[in-house]
């Protein structure tokens, strides 16, 4: 009788632990006052021993260990090209000044901004993560009855225990604030979904300024765990919005884009995804979600940057200056085209099949309209310049005292260069990646074969060739 | 997606600043988004007006919208 009671005891007061919010997710700090000057920005990372000439974009896809191990290769043929730019030697992985990722794509991005070229050493990350059965260990965690616990709390979540092992076992418990510290490029970016409105979530100083949040004192694993925070599998990550308690006041362009409603919707609509996080009355909290779910291919805020000057880092402004003379926009995309039954049987699919198609299957649609928008861009730069020198040839020959009357816009070479497995000529090795699963634990063979293609598919992009030549 | 273009003229050369950010120089053609923006000349501000507000489209790098708005103050240059 006596240890019945003992035993309910301790379970009521477990629960009432877990009820009353002792066991909690890691809480983002608050920012005690708005400085644009400080934090993880673009402007804030330095770097010295390159200038903006040769200006590189890379975009991480999501897919799990898949993307991962995709986008490593990447970062291994960077490595291993030299270039020559501005009369030295250089690797083009030094040149890189940003990188965009999503879901599994971010474990490589995050690792190799903090660490570096550790990156590549066998020890490291291809044993914390790219050759490890990180799925298996997550579910463990969860078999564990000291989780149990706290996975009652409201307030806990799987995702938090997901974090806490990325923590652990991969990032080594880095924080932002180490990122901003180290200054030095290439600028992550960490892509989430924000689930209310369906919006790119990146986890900058610009976004946190939004909420007023230093993003300093956030844990890079909360970020990497957000950005491949797969719907159903984990719970949604939860963000404290401190808005309206640090002074943050609205950057010009904001209150410009305001009125763009007819004359440039989607820049109207960044401006009112912006000031939703303004009001923290009727957003305390944000939840997140996959960045796959908003852009499975990272490409989006890059995009932004690309053809509007509203983003500090915006590329219009810095071409205006002649900072840029090469724009390279390297795409890692790890989509499949698995082979799927669902259309073979009368049957209605399962609940998992639905959740998984619905998460991923539209947005993969949507990703090559994202690659075109990049194509056209850079399409449209290119028509721009020819037009202005077409017309003045024009202009030379009909009257060859005349001058045009206004200056030609400063130029810039492009390259759009994609990466994807739409891009193997051979079929039955098409097939071999187009079918690999998406998930935390792949064979190694399939990680090495990962490895391998992304730099083959390199090799034969006329793109990347001839960006090559031009160095 | 289409850019569009604008000359900022003035008697000097000075930056402009685009919605408060630098974006370049006065009497380049400089390309920026389309839509409402705010340009001004940023410091020293011995010019007239102190910004200008444009609705920016329907421009071309050959026909740039031209601002002219602004002038040195009594005693500038």
């Amino acid at each position: 009788m006596k240890n019945r009671f003992q035993t309910t005891a301790v379970l009521f007061f477990i629960l009432a632990l877990a009820g009353c919010s002792y066991f909690t997710y890691q809480v983002n700090p608050q920012l005690k006052q708005y400085d644009p000057q400080v934090g993880y920005r673009f402007e804030n990372l330095k770097a010295p021993e390159k200038t903006d000439g040769l200006f590189v974009i890379l975009t991480f896809s999501g897919g799990g260990t898949r993307a991962a191990a995709l986008s490593y290769g990447v970062l291994e043929k960077l490595r291993d090209t030299k270039i020559h730019w501005e009369g030295q030697e250089r690797r083009l992985l030094d040149e890189v000044d940003v990188i965009s990722s999503v879901s599994g794509g971010s474990f490589t991005a995050a690792y190799y901004g903090l660490f570096g070229d550790e990156l590549f050493d066998p020890e490291k990350f291809r044993k914390v993560f790219l050759y490890r059965n990180m799925e298996s260990e997550l579910f463990l965690s969860m078999l564990n009855p000291v989780n149990w616990v706290r996975l009652a709390s409201p307030y806990f979540g799987r995702i938090d225990l997901a974090v806490e092992i990325y923590d652990r076992e991969i990032f080594r418990e880095k924080t932002f604030g180490d990122l901003t510290t180290q200054g030095k490029r290439p600028f992550i970016m960490i892509n989430a979904t924000d689930m209310t409105i369906g919006s790119q979530f990146t986890f900058i100083q610009e976004q946190f300024d939004l909420m007023c949040s230093d993003l300093n004192g956030v844990h890079v694993a909360r970020a990497v765990a957000a950005s491949s925070n797969f719907p159903i599998a984990f719970t949604p990550m939860t963000m404290n919005n401190y808005a309206g308690t640090c002074g943050y006041q609205e950057r010009t362009w904001m209150a410009e884009a305001s009125k763009d409603l007819i004359d440039n919707p989607p820049r109207f609509n960044r401006v009112r995804i912006a000031r939703t996080y303004k009001n923290s009355s009727e957003r305390p909290y944000i939840h997140l979600l996959d960045g796959g779910v908003a852009d499975n291919i990272g490409l989006r805020a890059p995009l932004v940057a690309v053809t509007s000057n509203d983003l500090p880092w915006n590329l219009p402004n810095k071409i205006n200056q002649g900072k840029i003379k090469k724009l390279v926009v390297i795409v890692v995309d790890a989509r499949t085209d698995p082979e799927t039954r669902t259309d073979k049987s009368a049957c209605s699919p399962w609940l998992p099949t639905i959740v998984d198609d619905i998460a991923t299957v539209p947005m993969s649609n949507y990703s090559f309209e994202t690659v075109q928008a990049l194509h056209d861009t850079f399409e449209y730069l290119r028509s721009a310049a020819r037009n202005y020198d077409d017309c003045e040839n024009i202009l030379k020959k009909e009257s060859p005292s005349a001058n045009m009357p206004y200056k030609r816009p400063l130029h810039v070479d492009t390259y759009g260069i994609y990466v994807g497995f739409d891009q193997i000529k051979d079929q039955d090795k098409k097939n071999h990646f187009m079918n690999m699963k998406t998930s935390f634990c792949l064979k190694p063979e399939e990680v090495d074969d990962l490895r391998k293609i992304g730099p083959e598919i390199l090799d034969n992009s006329e793109e990347f060739q001839s960006l090559l030549k031009d160095l | 997606m289409p850019m569009e273009f604008v000359v900022v003229n003035y008697p000097e050369v000075r930056d402009v600043s685009i919605d408060g950010e630098v974006a370049g120089k006065t009497n380049d053609t400089l390309m920026l988004e389309r839509g409402h923006h705010t340009f001004d000349l940023g410091i020293p501000k011995d010019y007239e007006p102190e910004s200008v507000e444009k609705n920016v489209q329907d421009t071309t790098e050959i026909i740039p919208l031209i601002i002219d708005d602004f002038h040195p103050k009594e005693g500038g240059i």
